[in-house]
């Protein structure tokens, strides 16, 4: 018995006053302390054993005095630990650096790279200054084709030279350096000779797909761009792709994703998201590949389109304003 | 392009309703981008009888009826119509329904109005009676609409007013679809083109409309005489006439056909030649044949620039090598662009010429874009008509500017250089449509398809190998190959019913190439964000002159700038030869919005015409460019806070941030020079070399470039050659692991006393040198000039650290610090500080 109340003295906390004086009233009290009641017992005990008992208990006594003493030692003392620290621990924190900031359109970009990547496509680039020949005519654009006029496409010579429209032009050059299969995105800068305003800038930024292989077919590409737009908007993304027409790829579609807009009628609307299509016959040739033996896949998408509709932003230009209020944002 | 719903009904009876039908064209490949409602929904809107009328008591020109709708008791309804009679049946707009009533000034604007129980001028009024305009059938106001009926057609009372249209034939609905036509699709720019589409895609025949068939000669080529002389540009010009016209407004479902698509009627003439320009997709242009000097066409190219007045009043310089229409006198029209004003049809025109011909689209192209004129017409020749359509379309239009404006057609035609046109014929091998799409259409399926859309398919070959031969419609001169039919096959079977792969075999792959441009830039962007920096992107294009002052600033001449020929403004004239001066716009701006503390960075292209061929450089002949990072600091480095206290940036911010990211990527050997010669632009800078090639620099901007004049305002860049950098780079990607030393190191600290002129980096340099390779670790941990320091003097105080594969001496280390203090002693006149 005494040796269990021993523990429970060592196992107490006293941390304040008011758990000092419940410890006192609860061991030392005059009425119903716990020790003072086991002397009180003493003459019940067998008269060869009172002696020894009496000082099992009042070592124990002194034990929890000294407990008592040691407390009210401390009190009061600057350098208590715990809750009597004078530390204003509500002071501001120092940041190791201020907050910086990645751009929304390269956070995008990162987005859709880890996608294909996560699917095996590797990353290629080109330059922005591009021949007319890499960026219009291996590309099957005709040479009286509205995209080669000045009023579309900036030149820096004449029927040579000219800022990409595209990043397709890297499809070329991809293919004139690597043999096939090559599966690679092209993500980069592209130019357009349009008046500015709050939906188009003279220039934005693509990323371009490309699988070229032996037996690629337009099913897998609807795979590919599937699995790629579930990635991007959730698995419950609904899509669809449309026929359309571009030079450099035949079928051609685009493919849109609804937009759910409680505003509009019908709930929502589709939304234009990327082109893409079964690279051309005529691009095999200009790369001097065989179009019976290879075919392939190629697709496109607007880096800045995508970010304006993930993040809601209304105005094109804002990517490119670089104002702080903005760009602490992402 | 605009397509009218009830129009196109005309040749696809369709069953879809408008937007249903919408969805299925843009699905196959004619996108519908909206969709314009027109017309009454007719709800509320009934059959009822008028039973009595009287005068209204206090309005001379009302009446009130009383109007039987089939209800208990009559409907009560004040009517402003005079014809008003009882015994009618009428039209009645009861309480609750809405109607689009026209604007009174221009009856093509109308807006919504509900009808709702009223007292007009004390008269108490349930509905209203409607005239033919209140109900969007016409534009007739003059009186209310009384239901005369038709066999079968009986009005009767309480009936929905809908019903009894419907019962008469009456279409008062329509809608219009707005269709965005990729330019693969000449065959699509018309009513007869969209709705071969809607034929197919919803299976049901096509009707064709019906045509005269007149032989080429007779009278009309007696009166005529039409001379090709560039038949390259004009292939085929078809020419019918007719006489003694009188030129009138258009029938009204002329008008309306016309006004549903969004044209203006103008007179009979015009507006036949417009209907069928959207009808078929042929456009034709109708000459008062009166002037025509010399009843003589002649179909030529301009030699010079040449003065022409358009027939919208508008006066042109027609470049040379346009088509243009002359007669024996002048030119009359600029071919297959627009017509003359000395020769357009007028009220008087007693008599007419309809020009229906082929022009070649690239002529039709180069001359639209030059004279900026875009004209239906134009639109349709660019992209390429029919070449076997002109005789139809020509025969109609005289047939119905006859019929409407009571003159006769003259029998017989010209048909100038009748191409014979050959039809295409195209080998499709079944087993490639199948592996290009990678999903089995059936043989059937597939010949049906392309028959619903004109094509003529023969099968060949055996089982094995079977072969569609396919004659390619006249009016599809995109089709040119096996893929162009298969994407025809593909687009009319669906691509949502092409199923994926069962799997995703396409996808799998080998080892991840990463490449290091990426894997670099993505560490150093986490870096720099993380280390306080925000991202920019700003624009490539720039001022020329800015561009000039920049590129002598990267050191390169003025003339190395890279200009485009065709600049939106003066603004973006020239190509960036440094990313510095959009930061600095970048800097200005948010300066100018508050902003104190500013740290920017950018990856993006720089540009220069080079003679060059540096490989690395150069992908196209004549101009370099390279992937740049820049850093910017401006304003307050740190901000006061509650025991920091506030610091402007100043070059060692800008020499620290770059050393730590060259560190990071690992960039080999790196140094930086400070450059004692003065560069344009910049106030001081160092050049940084990794591998001895200078990979970029690290600078404080001048004030005249920054804009920048007070100490906060000043500008500190770091500019790498990113391109350059990563390629130094690379081969030490991949590190192995060293293992630590388990020795204990031994730290000394020396101070220095040296002359104030005495650069750090040299007797750094030196104590590494002396120090051996003992020495692991060097740092300057204190600078000092001022009391206890002669003057001319400073104090240099270095933190060294030792080490080596065992545990160090007492003795060894002393050696070598002696040794580092006599090498400072000669080297730098340095003396250890007492």
């Amino acid at each position: 018995m005494p040796d269990d109340i021993l523990k429970d003295i060592e196992s107490e906390i006293i941390d304040s006053k008011e758990a000092a004086e419940s410890f006192r009233v609860k061991y030392l009290g005059r009425k119903s302390g716990k020790i003072t009641g086991m002397l009180k017992r003493i003459p019940e005990a067998p008269p060869q054993e009172r002696k020894e008992l009496g000082r099992r208990i009042n070592e124990i006594k002194k034990q929890a005095e000294e407990r008592l003493a040691a407390f009210q030692a401390n009190l009061g003392k600057p350098d208590a630990s715990g809750p009597q620290t004078s530390i204003d621990l509500t002071l501001p924190g120092r940041f190791p650096a201020p907050p910086g900031s990645i751009h929304p359109l390269t956070h995008t970009l990162n987005e859709i790279s880890r996608v294909f990547e996560g699917f095996g496509f590797s990353i290629a680039t080109g330059p922005e200054i591009e021949t007319e020949w890499h960026n219009f005519t291996a590309l099957n654009f005709p040479s009286d084709h509205p995209a080669r006029d000045m009023q579309d496409t900036f030149f820096l010579e004449p029927d040579r030279v000219l800022l990409r429209t595209h990043t397709s032009p890297v499809q070329i050059r991809t293919l004139l350096t690597e043999p096939p299969p090559v599966r690679v995105i092209v993500p980069g800068r592209v130019y357009r000779n349009e008046a500015v305003s709050y939906k188009s800038y003279c220039l934005f930024h693509q990323v371009e797909g490309l699988y070229v292989d032996e037996g690629v077919t337009f099913a897998d590409l609807k795979q590919v761009l599937r699995l790629f737009v579930q990635a991007l908007f959730g698995a419950d993304a609904r899509m669809r792709f449309r026929p359309s027409f571009f030079p450099f790829t035949e079928p051609s579609a685009e493919v849109d994703i609804w937009w759910a807009d409680e505003a509009l009628p019908g709930n929502g609307r589709w939304l234009e998201i990327l082109g893409c299509g079964m690279v051309d016959p005529n691009v095999f040739d200009a790369v001097d590949l065989d179009s019976e033996r290879w075919t392939g896949y190629a697709f496109g998408m607007g880096i800045e389109r995508i970010a304006m509709l993930r993040y809601g932003i209304r105005d094109i230009r804002t990517f490119y304003e670089n104002d702080i209020r903005f760009l602490e944002q992402f | 392009m605009n397509i009218s719903y009830n129009w196109l009904r005309e040749y696809a009876p369709v069953r879809e309703t408008p937007e249903e039908l919408a969805d299925i064209l843009t699905m196959g490949g004619l996108e519908v981008e909206s969709i314009d409602e027109t017309g009454s929904s007719m709800d509320g809107v009934i059959v009822g009888r008028v039973e009595r009328v009287r005068p209204h008591p206090n309005a001379h020109r009302l009446s009130c009826c009383e109007v039987d709708l089939g209800g208990p008791d009559p409907a009560r309804i004040v009517c402003g119509a005079p014809n008003v009679a009882e015994g009618q049946y009428v039209p009645v707009a009861t309480p609750g329904a809405t109607l689009m009533l026209p604007d009174r000034k221009d009856s093509d604007k109308r807006t919504p109005v509900a009808i709702r129980k009223t007292k007009l001028r004390g008269e108490p009024s349930e509905g209203m009676i409607c005239a033919e305009d209140e109900l969007g059938l016409s534009d007739n106001h003059d009186e209310i609409m009384v239901l005369t009926g038709a066999p079968d057609a009986e009005p009767r009372i309480g009936q929905p007013f809908s019903e009894y249209l419907a019962a008469c034939g009456v279409v008062y609905r329509d809608a219009v679809l707005d269709i965005s036509v990729t330019p693969n699709r000449p065959d699509a720019t018309s009513h007869l083109g969209v709705a071969r589409d809607a034929a197919a895609l919803t299976n049901i025949p096509l009707r064709l409309p019906e045509a005269p068939e007149p032989k080429p000669g007779g009278e009309a080529a007696d009166l005529v005489t039409i001379d090709i002389q560039a038949p390259e540009a004009c292939p085929r010009y078809v020419a019918t006439i007719v006489r003694d016209v009188t030129v009138r407004e258009s029938p009204a479902w002329l008008q309306a056909k016309l006004k549903a698509i969004g044209l203006r009627p103008h007179n009979h003439i015009v507006d036949v030649t417009n209907y069928l320009l959207h009808d078929v997709g042929q456009p034709l242009h109708a000459f008062d044949f009166d002037t025509i000097a010399g009843q003589h066409i002649r179909v030529h190219l301009t030699q010079e620039a040449t003065p022409f007045t358009t027939l919208d009043d508008k006066e042109h310089s027609i470049p040379p090598g346009t088509i243009m229409i002359s007669d024996a006198e002048g030119d009359v029209a600029i071919g297959g662009v627009m017509g003359g004003q000395n020769s357009e049809v007028r009220e008087t025109t007693r008599n007419v010429l309809v020009e229906s011909a082929f022009f070649d689209p690239s002529h039709i192209r180069r001359a639209a874009k030059a004279l900026g004129i875009q004209s239906d017409a134009s639109y349709r020749f660019e992209r390429g008509v029919d070449p076997t359509g002109q005789v139809r379309a020509a025969a109609r239009a005289a047939a119905l500017i006859a019929e409407l404006g009571g003159g006769t057609v003259v029998p017989g035609m010209v048909d100038a250089h009748p191409a014979p046109s050959s039809p295409r014929h195209i080998t499709v091998r079944a087993e490639r449509i199948d592996s290009l799409l990678g999903v089995h259409i059936p043989l059937e399926t597939t010949e049906r398809l392309l028959q619903g859309i004109g094509f003529d398919i023969e099968r060949q070959g055996n089982a094995e190998t079977t072969r569609l031969r396919c004659t390619v419609p006249s009016f599809r001169p995109d089709i040119e190959r096996e893929v162009d039919v298969i994407e025809e096959i593909v687009r009319l079977y669906g691509y949502d019913n092409i199923p994926e792969p069962v799997q995703a075999a396409s996808l799998s792959t080998g080892t991840l190439h990463e490449n290091p441009e990426t894997r670099l830039r993505q560490a150093a962007r986490t870096l720099l964000a993380c280390t306080g920096h925000r991202e920019i992107y700003t624009n490539s294009m720039l001022r020329s002159e800015t561009a000039e002052q920049f590129a002598r600033f990267a050191g390169d001449a003025p003339d190395r700038v890279v200009r485009t020929l065709n600049p939106i403004s003066s603004e973006m004239a020239a190509l960036r030869p440094s990313l510095l001066p959009g930061a600095l716009q970048v800097i200005a701006f948010n300066r100018n919005h508050g902003q104190r503390s500013l740290r920017f960075f950018e990856f993006g292209h720089v540009f220069r015409r080079t003679n060059d061929r540096n490989r690395n450089e150069t992908a196209v002949e004549n101009y370099a460019e390279y992937e740049s990072l820049l850093l910017t600091l401006s304003g307050q480095a740190t901000d006061t806070g509650w025991n920091t206290s506030a610091r402007d940036f100043d070059l060692f911010d800008a020499k620290g941030a770059v050393e730590m990211l060259l560190r990071h990527v690992r960039a080999p050997e790196f140094r930086m020079v400070p450059v004692h010669t003065p560069v344009t632009g910049t106030s001081c800078r160092l050049d940084i070399f990794s591998n001895d090639v200078r990979i970029g620099s690290v600078l404080e901007v001048a004030p005249d470039l920054s804009g920048g004049n007070t100490p906060e305002e000043t500008v500190y860049a770091a500019e790498l050659n990113w391109t350059e950098a990563v390629r130094l780079a690379t081969p030490y990607l991949d590190s192995t692991y060293r293992p630590v030393e388990r020795y204990p190191a031994v730290d000394r600290d020396i101070a220095l006393v040296v002359g104030r002129e005495e650069p750090a980096g040299a007797i750094l340099q030196t104590i590494r040198r002396a120090g051996g390779r003992l020495l692991q670790q060097a740092h300057l941990f204190d600078l000092y000039e001022g009391e206890h320091v002669d003057p001319g003097k400073k104090s240099v105080a270095f933190a060294l650290r030792f080490g080596a594969k065992r545990t160090l001496k007492d003795r060894e280390v002393n050696k070598r610090i002696a040794r580092i203090v006599h090498a400072l002693e000669k080297e730098h006149g340095a003396f250890l500080r007492s």
